[in-house]
């Protein structure tokens, strides 16, 4: 196997006392796509910011290809990966198309401002706000605000690639506030790009979707890795009991193919006894 | 690739409304135009009236360097008027881009550097000279140690607070904030009981520096503002992409590419050296930075690459014909500048503030 783009071995990440990422060791391979899940506070978000060299882990280490993390300036990281953070709060009244150029203002400077302008088009294309353009920001709603911040990384990544051909795109919690048709056309935009051999990484609540995109899975629990590998090898009943505390049926169509089905919740809780349901372990 | 296989359609929509761009680049030269235009009727006014093509002929002959030492309006014009009109040209240039700075540091277009307590301190160490330097060495204080003191009354309010607000290599902009307007508080507790302290004539100076004046302008000022203001110009146009990616957050602008620390520190350093240098020379002359970056910002929009240029010469516009405004309206007597810039500046923010278009919550 070739060196994995971004490599995290053994990494423990504290605040005060308090573990929030503990011993993981996980890679980023070219042309994979990998999804975390895990409970809110299972430090999903915690570990895209290590990877992405924004936290420092306290022990353990980040390498891309054969660098270490922190041997990388900003700039240098950023011609490396790219990040789509969880919130974005702006502080100015900037439009659609100038939050999506920021992604090549900084790396881009060699390319001709046509250029520039035609990657910028099609990123806001790929992310479906192409008709938002000239749009203010924050008139937004939340999903078109994710999208956009979806297509500015994708231009830092494309803007990025003409000088390294190596990256990762880490996209935390791309799909939370928008619809379906969104969340799909989000996450083949994702994959296309692991297509193209980049390195994606997803943090991302919906099993489901997790389970028909990812060729690679991630379950953290408590800052714990607590599995990996192929979705229908690691979405088990048990391990969503174990995890989650859902109680949830897990499905096969086609074969190959995992869902999880949340029924007997939905079925326990019917006759209105108002109980909560236990996961039974 | 795909990526560059762009139609031809999308291009061109990306630029069929480049109304921003096409302001900026009509705006800069309106307000050079305008501020050159300002700066000839600017000495041009006062007790002696001297007409815009005498002074550009004494302008001209003076920087040939011809002796101009038996014409009355030419010792008017060089002597008295342009060290003036030039501390107010660069002193709303530090103003104004000192306040945009500061802005997208807080990333809050509320910010100015008086806030950080910049102001505050210089404020401070001018008022303790004026009160208790006069009270205990009478008559033994040089007149330059009261802008000496400020610009130092500055700097170390600018240091406290950043050690206040810096833990390891990050700084919390949430707790300087905070930490400014304590401090703030602080100074303004101890200038109040300066002032209820000190005497007639000593309150009439605190009173006066404390809402700014050009008058007492020498060609000793504007070398003193020099080197300051050219150090701001130059770092410029360095700093424009990094202040637009810090926009949308530090952790983003870091993503980017952006070495968010280093950036922070110019910005502190280099808008505590610009105000720092300003209070002393003119006292404390509020609203320029709040109002000049914010009315660009409706007209340009809020990209760094137009807007610190563009502050650096409506700053210069306002602060001039305010000056010009204090030192004619009711001569002999002249008016304190920051009772016009305030008078004409909080009403036009309030203004700006009701006025503007949803979707605009900044």
């Amino acid at each position: 196997m070739t060196v994995p783009i971004v490599a995290a071995r053994n990494i423990t990440y504290a605040v005060g006392d308090k573990i929030l990422v503990e011993d993981v060791t996980v890679t980023l391979e070219r042309g994979r796509l990998t999804a975390v899940i895990g409970p809110n506070g299972a430090g999903k978000s915690t570990l895209l910011r290590i990877l992405a060299g924004e936290l420092t882990s306290n022990s353990g280490n980040v390498r891309y290809l054969d660098q270490d993390v922190r041997s990388l300036s900003a700039w240098q990281l950023a011609l490396r990966r790219a990040v789509m953070a969880q919130t974005t709060r702006l502080a100015f009244a900037f439009s659609v198309k100038e939050i999506a150029a920021l992604g090549i203002d900084s790396l881009g400077r060699r390319a001709s401002r046509e250029a520039r302008q035609a990657l910028v088009a099609t990123a806001l294309e790929k992310a479906d706000v192409g008709h938002l353009a000239d749009r203010i920001y924050q008139t937004l709603s939340g999903g078109e605000q994710q999208r956009v911040q979806f297509a500015r990384a994708l231009t830092q990544l494309w803007a990025g690639q003409s000088i390294k051909r190596d990256q990762a795109l880490l996209l935390d919690e791309p799909i939370a506030h928008l619809d379906m048709r969104h969340q799909l056309a989000l996450m083949d935009a994702a994959r296309a790009q692991a297509r193209d051999g980049v390195a994606v990484l997803v943090t991302i609540h919906d099993l489901n979707l997790a389970a028909a995109y990812a060729d690679h899975l991630l379950v953290l629990n408590r800052g714990r890795l607590v599995a990996q590998g192929r979705p229908h090898e690691v979405l088990t009943s048990r391990l969503l009991a174990e995890v989650f505390g859902v109680d949830a049926g897990i499905g096969e169509a086609p074969p190959g193919a995992v869902f999880v089905l949340p029924h007997r919740h939905a079925e326990r809780r019917a006759p209105g006894s108002g109980t909560n349901p236990k996961p039974d372990h | 690739m795909t990526r560059v296989s762009v139609p031809a359609s999308r291009a061109w929509r990306i630029r069929a409304r480049p109304e921003r761009r096409l302001r900026a680049i009509l705006l800069f030269p309106v307000l050079a135009v305008a501020l050159a235009a300002l700066t000839i009727l600017a000495i041009g006014r006062g007790p002696l009236v001297i007409a815009p093509v005498d002074i550009i002929d004494i302008l001209v002959r003076a920087a040939q360097g011809v002796d101009q030492s038996s014409s009355r309006e030419a010792l008017v014009v060089l002597d008295i008027r342009l060290p003036r009109i030039l501390l107010a040209v660069v002193i709303g240039a530090n103003l104004a881009v000192s306040g945009a700075l500061m802005q997208s540091l807080f990333r809050n277009p509320l910010a100015d550097p008086g806030i950080i307590g910049v102001s505050a301190g210089a404020a401070l160490a001018a008022a303790g000279v004026i009160v208790v330097g006069d009270k205990y060495l009478p008559g033994a204080l040089p007149f330059a140690s009261l802008p000496i003191a400020a610009f130092a009354g500055a700097l170390i309010a600018v240091l406290i607070l950043y050690l206040i607000a810096t833990r390891g290599r990050e700084t919390s902009v949430a707790t300087l904030l905070l930490a400014g307007i304590a401090l703030g508080a602080l100074a303004g507790a101890i200038i109040g009981f300066l002032t209820f302290v000190a005497d007639d004539r000593q309150l009439r100076d605190l009173t006066f520096w404390s809402l700014g004046s050009l008058g007492g302008a020498t060609w000793d000022k504007v070398a003193a503002l020099t080197p300051p203001f050219v150090l701001l110009l130059v770092a410029l146009p360095f700093l424009g992409r990094g202040l637009n990616a810090l926009s949308i957050g530090e952790a983003e602008a870091f993503y980017l590419g952006i070495s968010v620390q280093r950036l922070k520190a110019a910005i502190v350093a280099l808008a505590a050296l610009a105000t720092g240098a300003s209070v002393a020379a003119a006292g404390i002359i509020g609203f320029v930075g709040i109002v000049v970056p914010q009315l660009l910002r409706l007209v340009l929009g809020p990209d760094h690459r137009f807007l610190l240029p563009a502050c650096a010469l409506l700053g210069p516009a306002l602060l001039l014909a305010a000056d010009t405004c204090a030192r004619t309206l009711a001569a002999p007597a002249e008016l304190p500048i920051g009772i016009l810039t305030a008078g004409i500046g909080a009403p036009f923010f309030l203004w700006l503030l009701l006025r503007r278009p949803a979707g605009f919550d900044t």
